[in-house]
């Protein structure tokens, strides 16, 4: 049997295959929507300082109609109309100050309220070390802070697509109560609170692909 | 976003540079997703490309031993993905893992997941079952029954969303009817290397090859070729990327190494020529399912 006889066959058996299977489809361009989201955030900066029975009462003001979502949203080449969501990602602190005494530690809850609303918790009561320089730490969320500020969220996305761009009362007070032991020496250190905030927009592609 | 969804598609990399225009900070849109997810989103890339790249190189074993010969055309090569390709699970922030999400070719919708430290968000993806690439193929011939082939493909495309290509691939195909004589079929090995960069580092793979191709011709002036080949592929992916999500390493540039693919290749197909048209088209099944067609000209 002449050996070329069974590459035809071969080929031709596997050409069958390629079309039976599906395979052999046209390229063409096709549009794809597909939902992504981006990250910003508002960072404090907040210096802890006090007598040696200091208790930490930090209060701030986080201002969501200059969070610059129209940049934000223009960076990531999402119209406004096509914005899904904007949601809280999540709460951190990083100390970058760290205080003198390496067993410095804080006992603490932050609450907030948000657009003059109840005050809450945002943070389950937590543990923190200030007693040395830390990466960014994320803290366990309460329900009823989130919800009250992905309800303000909401609100400045409904104003952002509607016109006006910013909402009436868009603050979220924060207040950060906490006690720093040990008492017996001066409290001193650096740290900063973060919230992240999860944007989430579809996009318009064009794909290569087989019809 | 926009040039996220076309540079993490990669399958419509080079067409959609052609045809959507945009402008956006690529890597900062990777960064939201953590380098294990990144890896588990991006998964079905690497078999999906190495089967691309590494088909379609070779449409004959007929290497003739002296003599000028040039071919120039474009090839699409083309993968399938199964539906397990279609969903990953991400590591949540706090560490638990709560359910699938999409990969780059799943669903398009985002899926939200929430957990004690906060929301993650996992991006949709292009919800295709198919991976083609195109690429341009130069090959000429011949030296001592050696024959050259390249791929290139390298532009900066500035306000555009894909940023920066480069593509190369070289190789060589060596005729073994030479040495063997009498051989019923046309017979040669090859080899090619290619490398496709996108971005400052954002995405690097390399794609190394190996076959022997066995072929017969056909027919007068219209001639089809059948020609089948075995081979060995290896292919290798990294993505380099700044981490903007919250976390320790938020800020930081991470690079996420893929596994090393090595897989065998078989293909096989016909190529159809007339006067100094060719055209071919052939089935693969290497790291994945896959096919190629091709249209070129050459003497």
């Amino acid at each position: 049997m002449r050996i070329h006889r069974p590459i035809l066959a071969l080929a031709l058996l596997l050409g069958a295959q390629f079309v039976l299977s599906g395979c052999l489809t046209i390229p063409t361009i096709a549009d794809r929507v597909v939902e992504l989201v981006t990250t910003t955030s508002v960072a404090d900066t907040l210096h802890a300082v006090g007598s040696t029975n200091f208790i930490l009462n930090d209060t701030g003001l986080f201002d969501v109609n200059s969070l610059g979502l129209a940049g934000i949203l223009n960076d990531a080449g999402i119209d406004v109309s096509n914005v899904t969501g904007i949601s809280l990602a999540g709460v951190s602190y990083q100390v970058i100050t760290a205080d003198a005494n390496a067993a410095r530690n804080i006992n603490g809850t932050v609450k907030v309220s948000c657009a003059g609303g109840p005050t809450v918790d945002l943070v389950n009561p937590f543990s923190a070390n200030a007693g040395a320089v830390t990466g960014e730490i994320p803290v366990s969320l309460s329900a009823a802070g989130v919800t009250q500020i992905d309800a303000l969220l909401s609100q400045l996305l409904t104003a952002i697509k509607s016109g006006p761009g910013t909402v009436p009362n868009g603050f979220i007070s924060y207040t950060i109560n906490g006690a720093s032991t040990p008492t017996s020496v001066a409290t001193d250190f650096v740290y900063v609170l973060k919230l992240t905030l999860n944007v989430q927009g579809t996009v318009k592609t064009k794909m290569l692909t087989g019809s | 976003m926009n040039r996220l969804a076309v540079l993490l598609a990669i399958a419509g990399m080079l067409a959609c540079a052609l045809v959507s225009p945009a402008s956006a900070d690529l890597s900062s849109k990777l960064g939201a997703l953590e380098g294990n997810n990144l890896k588990g989103y991006l998964a079905p890339l690497p078999n999906a490309m190495s089967t691309t790249m590494n088909s379609g190189i070779f449409q004959s074993g007929g290497v003739p031993k002296q003599g000028f010969s040039v071919n120039f055309g474009v090839h699409i090569n083309g993968a399938s993905f199964e539906d397990a390709d279609r969903v990953f699970t991400p590591t949540d922030p706090d560490g638990s893992q709560s359910g699938p999400v999409p990969t780059v070719v799943g669903d398009g919708a985002a899926v939200p997941h929430n957990g004690p430290y906060g929301q993650a968000v996992y991006p949709g993806g292009l919800d295709i079952s198919q991976f083609l690439l195109p690429m341009p193929q130069l090959t000429i011939g011949s030296v001592m029954g050696t024959r050259a082939t390249v791929r290139w493909f390298a532009m900066d495309f500035k306000n555009n969303e894909i940023g920066k290509i480069d593509f190369l691939g070289v190789g060589a195909q060596h005729s073994l009817n030479q040495y063997i004589q009498g051989l019923p079929v046309d017979v040669a090995i090859g080899g090619f290397y290619q490398k496709l960069k996108l971005g400052d580092g954002l995405l690097d793979t390399k794609a190394l090859h190996f076959d022997v191709t066995a072929s017969h011709k056909f027919g007068g002036l219209i001639k089809l070729e059948p020609y089948v080949s075995v081979g060995y592929d290896t292919f290798d992916m990294k993505v380099k990327y700044k981490f903007t999500g919250s976390g320790p390493q938020n800020g930081e540039t991470l690079t996420v190494d893929f596994d090393q693919i090595k897989n065998k290749h078989l293909a096989a197909g016909a190529q159809l020529s007339l006067a100094v048209v060719k055209l071919h088209a052939e089935f693969v099944s290497a790291a994945n399912t896959g096919a190629a067609i091709g249209l070129s000209f050459g003497l």
